[in-house]
């Protein structure tokens, strides 16, 4: 079983092996949310190794005020968003003001490539979406963190975080179910 | 018969994600069953990931950063006793003789751009050298 205490204080001790086992357990929890907000395919993998390595740099200061997987995944979403931030990504300045009016814009040739696939078009379709409503997703669906979690990682409410989650997902529902019914007509 | 909107939908799933209401209308039922594999979709791991030696490469990089700074750490340090070692002599060939003191000092103030651009050498050699190593990781 991996017991954090033991594994946190080995690694402040300077054993690399140790960290290597650290990396190896969180490795996926860093991937799924660099992999959602972060749309530079090529540059993920580096992203998360900085992670890792800002992980190595930040430990002294982990105080275990928080569980060390919430306390990764801010370091994480953190990354990830100034990373955004710094490439200036294109998608970033497409949403509206208030995210609350957020709708998906019609069709593109890439979505309608994709469509067959359910699973990959929610995740395109996720990849639309703005990066409050990817990262409530991410955290919430595929890491699994609860509400409170997310409000420690993000620093967003927890009532506006489940508003996101819910408008998300609700969204998508109805983006797919218009799908669907335009290619059954 | 329940009526339930999209938020009691999805609470109600989130409570009891195998949620299969018998007293719900059809249409919620439906609404329901599309929220159900929308939040199977969701969990649904990416099926690109990262590679099998992510954890080693860290590794590696890490150990690379953190020989880097004991290297640095190690050449501030010896530069520094040289540097303490020099003035020391100096000092010491003062105490001993005012006139040979003189004569390093005036040898020192005429080779300056010389000593100083071997000062730069060594540095640069030593930068290159751990930029090389780098590299190699």
């Amino acid at each position: 079983m991996f017991d954090e205490n033991a594994i946190v204080n080995r690694v402040l001790n300077k054993d690399l092996r140790a960290f290597e086992l650290l990396v190896k357990q969180y490795e996926q929890l860093v991937f799924f949310v660099i992999h959602r907000l972060v749309q530079d395919k090529q540059n993920k993998e580096d992203i998360c190794q900085e992670v890792f390595i800002k992980i190595h740099q930040s430990l002294p200061s982990f105080r275990f005020q928080s569980k060390l997987s919430t306390w990764i995944a801010r370091i994480a979403y953190l990354t990830a968003v100034n990373y955004v931030k710094s490439t200036k990504n294109r998608l970033s300045h497409d949403y509206p003001e208030n995210i609350d009016n957020y709708h998906f814009t019609d069709e593109n040739p890439e979505g309608e490539l994709i469509k067959k696939n359910t699973s990959a078009y929610v995740n395109h379709l996720i990849s639309q979406m703005p990066h409050h409503y990817k990262t409530v997703l991410t955290l919430y669906h595929l890491n699994e963190f609860s509400l409170a979690e997310i409000k420690d990682i993000t620093g967003i409410p927890e009532g506006t975080a489940k508003s996101y989650l819910f408008r998300a997902r609700k969204l998508l529902k109805e983006k797919i179910e218009k799908d669907l019914r335009r290619e059954n007509t | 018969m329940k009526k339930l909107n999209d938020d009691a939908l999805q609470e109600l799933l989130s409570n009891n994600p195998s949620s299969n209401e018998d007293n719900l209308s059809v249409k919620d039922a439906d609404n329901l069953l599309a929220y159900q594999n929308l939040f199977k979709i969701l969990e649904t791991e990416p099926a690109q990931g990262l590679s099998f030696s992510f954890a080693s490469n860290v590794r590696r990089k890490l150990q690379g950063r953190l020989n880097r700074k004991s290297d640095m750490r190690f050449n501030m340090m010896a530069a520094s006793i040289f540097i303490l070692c020099l003035l020391l002599g100096y000092g010491l060939l003062q105490l001993i003789s005012q006139t040979a003191a003189d004569l390093v000092w005036s040898m020192v103030v005429e080779f300056k751009w010389l000593l100083l651009s071997l000062t730069c050498l060594f540095f640069g050699i030593l930068l290159t050298d751990q930029q090389l190593t780098e590299r190699e990781y």
